[in-house]
Formats: structure tokens, C-alpha cells, sequence
């Protein structure tokens, strides 16, 4: 029944208790063992001292009167008498001349000695004629008190190791068992398997008294739920997010197929803008052209007048779908990167506007040798752009100045094109790189607005950032980066 | 000279009278036919169809192809032409509004003569026809008829 660890006897609490009890319990029987030998001993002294009051009184006189008598053989026959007594060991009677009778055999250690005169009352007068002796021995009495000893020793040592057996099956059944069902418990104790409890097996024990044990045992299966609980909370947070995760890139793949999806259609639809709405175009265009050429004697100035104006209408809205054109290609086509020659983009697209407006006297400042990484084709159009918009913001310049150039800045190149045109007031800054914002009146500066939104796209893709510094009449800056290839 | 003739396949009206009033300025053709789609453009190359009395001795100095045709395309109508030994040797120009990288690889690849886009302007579109024909019709030497 009572399944003995021996780790547990030899190195638990049970055997520490067991070496306490016992000592506690032997230092207890040695104090009572002492003080009962000590009333046992003062007993046997005091029964020995009335067995010598006893002689006093009984035999002295009687000792005495034999002796008056000189009958030795009567003493002998008293002595003999006393000597059977308990303890005695030795009686002599005595005259002063001589020994009369002894009987036994003197000792001279743990021993009662006493000497009583014999004193004879003879005519009125009382005559010591001897003296008697008798010798107790203590022998007999340390005797008992020493088998008394040894009863209680081998007792006392069968009944402390009786209670020590009771106390460890007792310990055992009461407590050790639990503690070591807790530890096996706590030591199997499972993350994935916290709903089972912890219970003790206490047959016998009732339920309504709750010692310690039970304290320990609600504290651990309060702590394993607490432990379930937030587990079950973190597997739950651990499943939303995987969940979202897996939603999440699920929700990318949509979005990229959506976007793929409108990215075709947008490419569709750049195409039918540029087939369907420029033909149309051209036919206004061609056909004004046409009635100017072959019914012009037939116009008046004001009809001619009329008819340039539509062809000009039609000419500005086919720019216009160009620039949007050119604006969602900018967007979508595919960068190429290449060492790109700057300085030579910018000489061709300065002498491209040279050819295109001769007569005008522009100071060109360029600087030389300015390698990038980039896609040559987007490049260029940045800079047919800007330089574009300087040679045109310069037209009423009287000594018109662009300068291109590079400097660094927090260790990275930034690129600018310099005007001394008409500039800009800064608080359209904002405004500047957005689809058709324009910051002056198209016939004071002709354009679509469209061009800044183009360079902005393509500085973009490139990881570069594009900003301007500009003042009203005193010229513009557009610096950009292309930091990101 | 008067008989020379030029072939127009343009499926836009607009397109096809700029054009066909560009050229007559010049006075370079005796005869310029417009055609509106290729099927139809093929049927009057190889007198086949509506055109199946037409003497197909006779042909085109000059063949302008529109790429964006309804039903059968440009291309499929140049590969078609330069497929057949009669109309082998025409000069076709290709007129379209768009160059369209693969329009482009696919027209050259063809054999293609030239590649005009059709020009944003209209100044520029009529000028450019006038200086197309100017070229193939007046300083180029087109190859023999009917042989």
C-alpha cells in the first residue's frame, strides 16, 4: 500500500522529521528516565533507612539484653535474623573488647554504615556494654536502578522507532504522496494539454476543511488556467494574424492582378485615345486647312479669322492628348537603365530649341561631363521639359540665361536647371507638379501643364525628388536627385 | 505617266479625301482609288470578288495601307500582297497613326517600303503626302508592269 521512495525516506522532509522527533523524544524519556531513577533511588535510601529504624527499635534492646546475658548464640541466632533482611549486608555486635558475633562480610564502598551503643540499664543506671553495627549495601539498590535503565532504554528505543515508522507512513500518506503527485503534475505539465486538473487522491478526507495542500493545489490550477487562458489568447492573436497575413498577401495577388487588369486597360485605352480622338482632330484640322485653301476668296477676313481659330482649338487639344499620351507612357513603360550622358541630353535639347526659335540670344551654360545612371529615353524628356519651359519663361528676358549644372548635397547629387525668366510666386510651389495646373496664361506662355507632371513621374521612378526655388520675375531653379538607381 | 495610278486602303473618310485631295495638287496620278477595308483591297488586286473582271495586268504604282482596317488588318493585307508574285513588287507605304513597336517590327519584317505616321498637325499631314507621292510617284523608278 505504501509505495516508499527511498530518495524520499533518505533525503526528505519525513527523515529529518523522523531524526528531530526522535532526538526530541530521547532528550524527553532521558529527563524523565533521570528523574525517576533519582525518586527510585531516594525510595530504595529511605526503605533502607526505616529497615535500620526497624532494627533500632525492634532488636537493640533485645540485642542489648542477650548481650547483658553473654549469650552468643542468641545474638547469633538475631543477627542471622537481621542479616536476611533486604539490603543488609554486614551486623556485628561488640564490646568493647571484643568482636561477639558478625555476620556477613564488611564492604567498604555503596554502602549504609550505622553504629548503634548497646546501653544497659543496670540499677538506675545505664551501662554501654557493646556497640552494634550494621552495613547496608547499596549494591542491591544500583542493581535495580540499572536493569530499571535498560527496561526503559530498549522500550523507549522500540517505541521511538515504532513512532518514527508511524510518523513516515503517516507524513507519507498525509503529505509526501501529494507533494510528489504535485511535482510529477508540474513536471508534465503540457502546453498543449492545460485543461487537465490537478486533484489529490485524499480518501477519508473531508472536503469542507481545506488545509494546505488544497491551497497549493487551487494555487497551481488557478496559475494552469491563467497559463491556458493567455495561451489560448496568444494561439487566438497567432491565428488572426496569420490569418491576416495569409488575407493580406491574398489581397496583394488581387490587387496586383486588379492593377495588371487596369493597367491593360489603360494601355487599350491610350491606344483608342490616340487612334480615335486624334482622327478626328485632323479632320477639323486638314479640312480647315482646305476651305482656307480653296474657298479663301470666298471668306471674308472675319470667316478666315473663324477658321483659324478652329484649326488652332484643334491644334491645342491634338498637343494635349499628346502630352497625356506621353504622360501615362512615362508611367507605365518599363525603366532601362544605362549609363546616360547628361551634359549631351541637355546640348541636344538646347540646340533642338535653338533650331526651333533662331534669332534669340539665350546664354547656354552647361555643365560638362555629367555621367547618371538612368533610362536615357525618360531623360531626355525630363530635360526637353525643363529646358523647354526655361527657353520659354526666358522669351521676354531681355539677356536670357540657362544654366545646367550639379552640385552635392548630404552626399548626393542633386541636378538643377537654372533660368533667369519670369519665375514664379512660391506659394504655387505645391501646385506646380500636378496634371494640368498651370501658373501662366496661355497666351502669354503657351502649354498643356501636363509637362512638370511628366518630369515628376520620371524623377520618381527613378527614386530621385524633384523641387523648385523660384521668385516672381527673377527666374527659376528645378533641382532633382536620381538617387534611387 | 497619266496612267499610273495610286491605291488607297483607308477605312476613315476624313482621312482617305485629305489624303486623296493632297495628291490630286500634285496632278501625279491619273487615277486614285480608295478602298475601305482589305478584303476588299485584296479582291481588287487579284480580281477576285466584285473586282473579278478587272484586269489584273493592270496595277497600282503605289499602294498606301492604312494598319488600322475594320476585319481583315494591315499587316495581314501586306503579307497577303507580298505572299503573291503579282503583287510582289508594288511599293507599300504604310500610313498609320500609331508606331506601335511591333507595327513597326512586323511592317519591316514584311518588306515593307515605308512607314509614315500619320502626322499630328494637319499641315503636317498634307505635306507629308505631298512629299510621299512627290517621291514615289515622280523620282522613284517603280518596277516593270505585268511581268
Amino acid at each position: 500500500m505504501v509505495n516508499f521512495n527511498r530518495e524520499i525516506v533518505k533525503s526528505g522532509i519525513a527523515r529529518r522529521l523522523i531524526i528531530y522527533v526522535v532526538l526530541f523524544s530521547s532528550l524527553i524519556t532521558l529527563l524523565a528516565t533521570a528523574i525517576q531513577l533519582y525518586r527510585d533511588y531516594n525510595n530504595d535510601i529511605d526503605l533502607i533507612e526505616n529497615e535500620l529504624q526497624q532494627i533500632q527499635d525492634v532488636h537493640l534492646k533485645a540485642l542489648t539484653a542477650t548481650l547483658w546475658a553473654s549469650d552468643a548464640k542468641e545474638i547469633r541466632t538475631h543477627l542471622e535474623g537481621i542479616s536476611r533482611l533486604r539490603d543488609m549486608q554486614f551486623v556485628e555486635v561488640r564490646d568493647r573488647e571484643k568482636v561477639w558475633v558478625s555476620v556477613g562480610t564488611p564492604q567498604s564502598e555503596n554502602m549504609i554504615s550505622r553504629q548503634y551503643p548497646m546501653i544497659y540499664p543496670h540499677r538506675g543506671r545505664d551501662i554501654e556494654i557493646g556497640t552494634l553495627t550494621v552495613v547496608a549495601s547499596l549494591s542491591g539498590v544500583y542493581q535495580r536502578l540499572l536493569s530499571k535503565v535498560w527496561v526503559i532504554l530498549v522500550s523507549n528505543g522500540i517505541k521511538t522507532f515504532l513512532v518514527a515508522g508511524f510518523i513516515l507512513v503517516i507524513f507519507y500518506t498525509l503529505v509526501t504522496r501529494h507533494l510528489i503527485r504535485i511535482a510529477d503534475f508540474t513536471h508534465a505539465l503540457d502546453i498543449n494539454r492545460l485543461d487537465q486538473r490537478l486533484s489529490l487522491d485524499r480518501k477519508g478526507y473531508r472536503k469542507q476543511n481545506v488545509d494546505e495542500l488544497d491551497t497549493v493545489v487551487d494555487a497551481i490550477n488557478s496559475m494552469r488556467e491563467k497559463l491556458r487562458r493567455s495561451i489560448s489568447l496568444l494561439r487566438h492573436s497567432e491565428s488572426k494574424i496569420k490569418k491576416h497575413h495569409d488575407h493580406l498577401e491574398e489581397l496583394v495577388m488581387e490587387r496586383t492582378a486588379e492593377l495588371k487588369a487596369l493597367n491593360k486597360e489603360m494601355e487599350s485605352f491610350s491606344y483608342s485615345v490616340s487612334h480615335d480622338l486624334r482622327a478626328p482632330l485632323r479632320a477639323i484640322n486638314g479640312f480647315s486647312l482646305a476651305v482656307l485653301e480653296d474657298f479663301a476668296d470666298k471668306l471674308d477676313d472675319e470667316g478666315r479669322d473663324y477658321l483659324q481659330r478652329i484649326r488652332k482649338g484643334a491644334q491645342r487639344m491634338l498637343g494635349l492628348i499628346d502630352s497625356m499620351l506621353q504622360l501615362s507612357r512615362v508611367t507605365r513603360r518599363e525603366i532601362q537603365i544605362d549609363n546616360v550622358d547628361l551634359s549631351a541630353i541637355v546640348a541636344a535639347a538646347l540646340s533642338k530649341l535653338e533650331e526651333s526659335e533662331s534669332g534669340r540670344n539665350v546664354d547656354l551654360i552647361v555643365a560638362r561631363g555629367v555621367h547618371v545612371h538612368g533610362d536615357s529615353h525618360l531623360l531626355e524628356l525630363v530635360f526637353d521639359n525643363l529646358l523647354g519651359n526655361a527657353w520659354k519663361y526666358t522669351s521676354k528676358t531681355a539677356s536670357a540665361r540657362i544654366e545646367f549644372g550639379v552640385m552635392q548635397q548630404d552626399g548626393e547629387s542633386v541636378y538643377f536647371i537654372k533660368d533667369n525668366g519670369v519665375g514664379f510666386d512660391m506659394k504655387y510651389a505645391d501646385k506646380l507638379f500636378g496634371a494640368f495646373q498651370r501658373l501662366h496664361r496661355e497666351d502669354e506662355f503657351p502649354g498643356t501643364g501636363i509637362g512638370l507632371a511628366t518630369v515628376q513621374r520620371i524623377v520618381h521612378r527613378h527614386g530621385g525628388r524633384i523641387w523648385a526655388e523660384a521668385a516672381e520675375g527673377r527666374g527659376a531653379t528645378f533641382f532633382f536627385t536620381l538617387s534611387g538607381t | 505617266m497619266n496612267q499610273a495610278s495610286i491605291l488607297l486602303v483607308e477605312d476613315d473618310a476624313n482621312d482617305a479625301e485629305l489624303v486623296v485631295r493632297a495628291l490630286r495638287q500634285l496632278s501625279i496620278a491619273s487615277d486614285i482609288v480608295v478602298l475601305g477595308d482589305g478584303q476588299t483591297a485584296l479582291d481588287y488586286l487579284f480580281g477576285a470578288g466584285e473586282y473579278a473582271d478587272r484586269d489584273t495586268d493592270t496595277q497600282p504604282q503605289l499602294i498606301l495601307l492604312d494598319l488600322n482596317l475594320p476585319g481583315m488588318g494591315g499587316i495581314e493585307v501586306l503579307k497577303r500582297l507580298r505572299e503573291n508574285d503579282i503583287t510582289r513588287r508594288i511599293p507599300i507605304v504604310i500610313l498609320n497613326q500609331t508606331t506601335e513597336k511591333q507595327d513597326l517590327l512586323d511592317c519591316h519584317n514584311l518588306g515593307v517600303n515605308s512607314y509614315i505616321q500619320k502626322h499630328v498637325s494637319s499641315d503636317d499631314f498634307i505635306e507629308t503626302i505631298r512629299q510621299l507621292g512627290m517621291y514615289w510617284m515622280l523620282l522613284n523608278v517603280a518596277p516593270p508592269q505585268g511581268s
